[in-house]
């Protein structure tokens, strides 16, 4: 038997149970906005001038004790969708993630990671690890990377046809000074 | 003990129907289908406005 305070009472329980639907779709509807709208620019690609100056920055900090730094230049067959330029970022940000490691982006097809404090021998070993997350981040496009080293100017980079993908290096780096 | 308490043996069909719309709506969002969710949680908000106006009148 359904009294009529039993019938109020279910349907003050539906009222409360569609304003939280409501609260839920609303939310849902912002993660949807958000992950359509996001960029790897809004996740924190630097655009060619940030890159440039922040790497002159770095440059100069690294000159006064006289270190250097490697870099690392990707360059691939074609632009890239925004979707695979976000995850190429996200992957190689879990890469560089040491204070002072820059991620930017120098033209449509062209990115290039800077790592302070690296020397020549370092360089090398970036190489490789960069080599094996671009493989993973955007499998079937082929890229080119070139290496160098830095002190006081920007070098002039030679394309060298990426490798084969290596074993994925462990995303662990030894600890840098600075 | 008195009462003024009505009863009745079956749930009016505006709060059936409401029922329905929200599990509908419920499924909807596990599906991620937030336009048939937001339409079916309109149509169960209209029932449950029914039912309620219903209920009210005939307590009056």
């Amino acid at each position: 038997m359904f009294s009529d305070a039993r019938l109020t009472a279910e349907l003050d329980m539906a009222d409360a149970a569609i304003a939280q639907m409501r609260t839920t779709i609303a939310r849902m509807q912002t993660i949807e906005a958000d992950v359509r709208l996001r960029t790897a620019e809004d996740a924190g690609l630097l655009d060619p001038q940030t890159y440039s100056d922040a790497l002159a920055q770095e440059q100069r900090a690294c000159l006064e004790i006289d270190d250097a730094i490697s870099i690392v230049e990707i360059d691939l067959e074609r632009e890239l969708s925004r979707e695979e330029e976000l995850r190429l970022y996200a992957e190689l940000r879990s890469f560089a993630a040491a204070p002072g490691d820059l991620i930017g982006k120098l033209d449509d097809r062209r990115y290039q990671l800077a790592f302070p404090w690296n020397g020549a021998a370092d360089a090398a070993r970036m190489q490789g690890f960069v080599a094996g997350i671009v493989a993973d981040a955007l499998p079937g496009i082929e890229s080119m990377l070139g290496r160098a080293t830095c002190t006081n100017a920007m070098p002039a980079f030679s394309a060298i046809p990426m490798q084969p993908a290596p074993a994925r290096a462990p995303i662990v780096k030894t600890m840098r000074s600075r | 003990m008195a009462t003024d308490e009505t009863t009745i043996s079956e749930r009016p069909s505006e709060m059936e129907a409401q029922r329905a719309a929200m599990a509908e709506a419920h499924e909807a969002l596990l599906a991620n289908d937030l336009p048939r969710a937001e339409s079916l949680i309109d149509t169960a908000e209209r029932h449950g406005r029914v039912a309620r106006a219903r209920l009210q009148s005939r307590v009056l």
